[in-house]
């Protein structure tokens, strides 16, 4: 018998054996977002901004050594000085406590009422998109009632119901706001239910708290991220517009809303009283709204190069 | 349970009736009279301009309607005074002094005991051509006091005989036949086309400032049937008798008016148009001021300042004059107040020394006048202007307090204990209820609660509500010791201040203001009725007074309002009547 | 198609139903009521009179069954704040100026928004991209009240460029004065602007990456072709079902906008008539916002179906 030549196959070792790997780490999904959101650069100066109006809301106060609702009378109206550094206001209280003051209650504001538009808006999106059918359909014409009666006349009426207090604002403001993200969420379930993936991963035998996990979750958060985003500087506007029209908060309360307010009453002689509190705001919006903005572009999939 | 509160509008009650200007002495060093009364253009020999057109800045919001009767804001008097003619016109004389000029009736007489008034018409006549009668005087009055109509001063024919039984007659248990028969039987009577007899139940010498007020000015029954339902909306449905016809109205933004040719003294109006139009936001009207584009403007807040001081430019006059309003403080007086220390007198005296009006005046307005009685600046009882006679009852016990924390806190604790109250002044809170919708109102409840915080050593607790109903819910309901209100006089006369006590008043559905305690009042409501002397009015009011601030302390007053206009100085011969409209413009005219 | 349309129909009634039931509830919750202001100062004989004369001595649910039972003919009460007004007269009186205000900024704001998104989508990732999304963003960053008073204080009052308050009325109602329209058309279309630059640049980076662009390139058209026949009108279906919602609530009024410019628009009825309790006129706006929503919402599947062929008005999602 003859023995076949066996020089047909040469051991080539296994060095290349990785060839197929993939060379490069992978990334998940938060990391891409986070790599193009560091290259747009509004979007990181939005968030320096916003890293640095935080720090001043809360240190502010302590940095230039005044109260913020302490009247001195005879030091009212004053310019900007190295004593008060943006001058006082008609009672002689010192302007840089107040924005700072303000601009905290006006954060926290707009930052309570979007958790709890979020918290809320999930479930109650959750729940429709889950159950289907009657459910569904019942809780959408809920929200298709809290939608249609405007939104002023609801938010005036809680205010008048409950009193001028900071929770009372709370309330009012979400009364009505989680309907566009419970519909929002519902419509992303909706589409995620009946998407390959979950049908394999599902067909797969993976458990529901699995599909959960992995792909409903990490698939909605880039929109409740948005929905913050956006929310947020909403948030600070309504409790601002509520202000001009004297529903908002009382004092010795005060928010951005209610200075400005008070600012554009006194505009013509002392416009600073109306500047400061008015950039302090439109800064904080800014920087958000272009965050959401770089935000959005970010978490899009479909927008990568 | 039924829970009272006393007290009156927050917002000041813009129902001022009719007369004159603002003469008058005061008290406050920097008060610039306003300019005198109408003067012809060619007596003081300047030009008039072609186009005689003004504008001027009106909250039309608070225009409801056409109907005169029905009227009870001073946007709606501000237009009915220069479009109709009443009996007597309020005004100022050459010398800025407030008088009730004839009108509508050329003279009048009252009789010896001052019951009896008889008005002369002259011929004049409505813009259809029907001459005014007094049967149209005869109907205003019937009609403003019908209880079926509701209206707002319906009161104002109470002077007259048969008057409060009409417009007090309940409508649920009164017939139509019994409401008619009351309307006949009101003392008012047409003796001829142009004489009209008025008796009054007893003598009141504000009657004739009432009869001043554009609610008791003429109306036409066949108009207000052909008008229906339109009456009170459609101006094209109305008839007028006075300067100014109106000519264009826009719900809630604007109003025009033109000169009336058919108008009595047409020769002495000289304004052909004037346009009344809502400007909402202050830097605005400031801004058309400045401009140009309007005759006047009423600084408020912030911008009072700059323009007394003159940074608004030169081509302006300033004027400060007296207004009849009072702002309070009142109590709950019910039983039920909050802190249960509002029943001692001591307690509410304490709260009225502790506060220092001057500082607050001051600081908070930098305007109006410190006020430690209740009647304000410059309201006349018959030629006597009150507060130049009367010396304000709170000024002496103040002084002798001056503020001493000490001094205070002991007699707030001595009237603790009268209560048989053994907390320390540090565990009391008193609850201040108000509403708080402008920045004003804001620094003012700032001002308030840390003004008797200091100086008391209590906690006070600021409740503010949303609006002004929201206000009256909670006042009703009791749940506050102390309130803050404001009253403005309707008609020229003391007794526009002190009324409000008695058991015709308003005060009495509010808080624990008592029907005992109303009686008790009464007495000097009483002795006034039966005292037609100016002189011997003016001390009994004098009395009533003291009751009301120091020995009943059954309001704090701190603070008499006064007017402040920038008039164009474009514009001459503009009026600013003490309790009529705003503006008097009817004999204004623009010079070159 | 038409039994989704009677179905939607009968949907609407019931909502409108519960709505105006809800709103009247929610106001009966309310402390206080329309009368309260006046009749503080009124004698008591008086004041009974007056509560009796609106029938607001009545009790919450007898109102309620009166209010009801003249909503279905249509009448919603006459005003209590002013007398011998009811709804439909004030939509009569107020809506015109409103409507022309709220079509105008649309027109500026949704155009000029579309102009400069498709800037922004074209040029992404340059300085004009960054520029047009700043500017747009910080224009809806100030508020409208702020940005209207410096505008017409600088614009009308300093340079007189401007009338400073004003609305064109009789026959200029709709055409003619827009001198007094300039400013207030300018504080209002900001909004749109932002809203739509943000919308339009989104989706035309949407459909930039889908295969009939790709197909369409390798095919070989031009750029501007590219442009024109499949990316823009791919991309403006988005916008035309956002916007039936805007023109819908510009028509109806700014508050602010009118406020400052002293315009007779039916904007400040929203706010005012709720601080005075005014029912009847709560109702009217109420019902008329609930009418309007629901037909935009409808007529959003409609346009749907007409735009897009991939979506039928009826399916089950």
């Amino acid at each position: 018998m003859e023995q076949a030549a066996d020089n047909r196959f040469v051991i080539i070792g296994c060095a290349d054996a990785d060839k197929e790997a993939i060379a490069r780490p992978t990334i998940t999904y938060a990391q891409d977002a986070w790599r193009r959101l560091r290259k747009n650069p509004i979007a990181m100066a939005s968030i320096v901004v916003l890293v640095l109006m935080v720090v001043l809301v809360i240190f502010g106060p302590l940095l230039c050594g005044w109260e913020y609702d302490y009247m001195q009378p005879t030091l009212k109206n004053l310019p900007p000085s190295a004593e008060h550094w943006f001058g006082t206001d008609m009672l002689g209280r010192d302007i840089f406590a107040r924005v700072c003051v303000g601009g905290r209650v006006s954060l926290l504001i707009a930052l309570v009422c979007t958790c709890v538009q979020v918290v809320v808006g999930c479930a109650y999106g959750g729940i429709m998109a889950y159950f289907g059918g009657w459910v569904d359909n019942i809780m959408m014409r809920v929200i298709e009632v809290m939608m249609s009666i405007p939104y002023l006349l609801v938010v005036i009426i809680v205010m008048m119901v409950l009193d001028n207090s900071v929770p009372s604002l709370l309330v009012a403001l979400c009364v009505t706001s989680w309907c566009n993200t419970a519909r929002a969420m519902r419509g992303v379930i909706l589409q995620l239910k009946s998407s390959e993936y979950v049908m394999a991963a599902q067909s797969l035998g993976a458990p529901a708290r699995r599909v959960i996990l992995k792909h409903l979750i990490p698939n909605t958060i880039g929109i409740l991220i948005l929905n913050t985003a956006t929310s947020i500087p909403n948030y600070i506007f309504q409790e601002s517009t509520l202000g001009f029209l004297g529903i908002g908060l009382q004092p010795p309360n005060t928010s951005l809303g209610v200075m400005i307010s008070l600012g554009q009453a006194a505009m013509e002689f002392y416009p600073l009283q109306l500047i400061f509190p008015a950039a302090a705001l439109v800064l904080i919006v800014l920087a958000f709204n272009l965050l959401g903005d770089g935000l959005r572009d970010a978490l899009d999939p479909k927008l990568r190069k | 349970m039924k829970k009272r509160t006393f007290a009156l509008l927050l917002a000041a009650v813009m129902a001022c009736s009719a007369l004159a200007g603002c003469g008058g002495g005061n008290a406050a060093p920097e008060t610039t009279q306003p300019s005198a009364g109408p003067q012809t253009p060619d007596a003081q020999g300047t030009q008039l301009a072609e186009k005689q057109e003004i504008q001027l800045h009106w909250a039309a919001a608070n225009f409801y309607s056409f109907d005169n009767n029905a009227n009870y804001a001073a946007e709606e008097i501000q237009v009915q005074s220069h479009v109709l003619e009443g009996l007597v016109r309020p005004t100022t004389d050459e010398a800025g002094n407030q008088i009730l000029a004839p009108a509508g009736a050329e003279r009048w007489d009252v009789s010896d005991d001052g019951l009896t008034y008889t008005f002369h018409l002259r011929e004049y006549y409505w813009s259809d051509g029907v001459q005014v009668t007094a049967q149209h005087f005869v109907d205003s009055f019937r009609r403003i006091g019908d209880p079926r109509n509701a209206f707002d001063f319906a009161s104002f024919i109470g002077d007259i005989v048969g008057g409060e039984a009409l417009y007090t007659m309940d409508t649920e248990t009164a017939s139509d036949a019994d409401i008619e028969a009351a309307k006949e039987a009101l003392a008012v009577k047409a003796l001829d086309d142009t004489t009209l007899e008025v008796t009054l139940a007893n003598p009141a010498p504000q009657f004739l400032s009432k009869v001043g007020a554009t609610y008791l000015y003429p109306v036409r029954l066949d108009v207000i049937e052909a008008a229906g339902e339109l009456y009170d909306t459609d101006y094209t449905t109305h008839v007028w008798c006075g300067p100014f016809v109106v000519t264009g109205f826009v719900k809630d933004n604007s109003m025009t008016l033109e000169k009336n040719p058919t108008y009595w003294d047409a020769e002495n109006v000289h304004l052909t148009r004037v346009t009344l139009i809502n400007i909402d936001e202050v830097s605005t009207q400031n801004t058309m001021f400045k401009n140009g584009e309007l005759a006047a403007i009423v600084p408020t807040g912030d911008y009072v300042q700059p323009y007394r001081e003159g940074l608004a430019g030169d081509n302006y006059s300033y004027v400060h004059g007296d207004f009849p309003g009072v702002s309070y403080f009142y109590f709950n007086r019910g039983g039920n107040s909050t802190s249960g220390l509002m029943e001692s007198q001591k307690v509410r005296l304490a709260m009225s020394l502790a506060i220092n009006r001057e500082e607050f005046t001051q600081v908070v307005f930098d305007r109006y006048y410190a006020a430690y009685g209740f009647v304000p600046y410059g309201v006349q009882n018959g030629e006597l202007t009150f507060r130049d006679d009367v010396t304000e009852p709170l000024k002496a016990e103040f002084d002798a307090y001056a503020l001493d924390n000490e001094k205070l806190r002991a007699l707030f604790k001595e009237g603790m204990e009268e209560l048989g109250d053994t907390r320390e002044l540090s565990e009391v809170t008193i609850t201040y209820i108000c509403t708080g919708d402008t920045a004003i109102k804001r620094q003012q409840q700032e001002y308030w609660k840390n003004a008797w915080e200091t100086a008391l050593g209590i906690t006070v607790n600021v409740n503010v509500l949303g609006d002004s109903s929201l206000f009256r819910e909670e006042r009703n309901a009791g749940r506050y010791d102390i309130g803050q209100a404001g009253w403005n006089g309707d008609y020229n006369d003391p007794m526009a201040f002190v009324e409000m006590w008695s058991s015709h008043g308003t005060s009495i559905r509010y808080s624990g203001w008592t029907e005992e305690r109303a009686a008790q009042f009464d007495t000097f409501i009483d002795r006034l009725n039966a005292e037609p002397d100016p002189a011997g009015r003016e001390k009994i009011f004098a009395e009533a007074e003291q009751w009301i601030v120091c020995d009943e302390v059954a309001a704090i007053p701190y603070m008499y309002s006064d007017t402040i206009l920038c008039v164009s100085n474009q514009i001459q011969g503009m009026t600013f009547p003490f309790v009529g409209p705003r503006f008097d413009f009817s004999r204004a005219y623009v010079v070159a | 198609m038409l039994k989704y349309t009677v179905r939607r129909f009968f949907e609407m009634l019931l909502t409108i139903f519960v709505i105006a039931t809800a709103t009247f509830f929610l106001l009966a919750a309310v402390p206080g009521d329309p009368l309260s202001d006046r009749a503080d100062r009124l004698p008591e004989s008086i004041r009974e009179n007056l509560y009796r004369k609106y029938g607001l001595d009545k009790p919450v649910l007898e109102r309620y069954v009166i209010t009801m039972k003249g909503m279905l003919h249509g009448d919603f009460g006459e005003s209590v704040r002013m007398p011998g007004y009811d709804i439909q007269k004030l939509l009569q009186e107020t809506l015109a100026p409103s409507a022309r205000l709220g079509l105008q900024t649309i027109v500026v704001g949704v155009g000029v928004g579309l102009l400069l998104g498709i800037l922004a989508a074209m040029f992404k990732g340059t300085w004009l991209d960054y520029i047009i999304v700043f500017f747009s963003v910080l224009m809806i960053s100030v508020p409208t009240l702020i940005f209207g008073l410096l505008l017409q204080k600088y614009v009308a009052g300093e340079m007189g460029l401007f009338p400073i308050i004003g609305w064109p009325s009789g026959e200029e109602l709709w055409f003619g004065g827009w001198a007094y329209t300039v400013l207030p058309t300018l504080s209002g279309c900001f909004s749109y602007i932002a809203t739509y630059s943000r919308l339009l640049k989104t989706s035309m980076l949407d459909v930039i990456n889908q295969d009939y662009v790709l197909a369409a390139r390798a095919k070989g058209l031009s750029e501007p072709q590219i442009v024109r026949r499949h990316i823009l009108r791919n991309s403006f279906i988005p916008i035309i079902t956002v916007l039936p919602m805007s023109i819908a609530f510009a028509l109806t009024g700014s508050f602010f906008i009118e406020k400052i410019y002293a315009i007779p628009g039916f904007g400040r009825y929203f706010i005012e008539s709720v601080q005075s309790r005014d029912l009847s006129i709560i109702l009217g706006q109420t019902v008329l916002m609930s009418i309007v929503y629901v037909a935009v919402v409808f007529l959003v599947d409609i346009l749907y179906t007409l735009i897009d062929p991939r979506i039928r008005v009826g399916g089950k999602a």
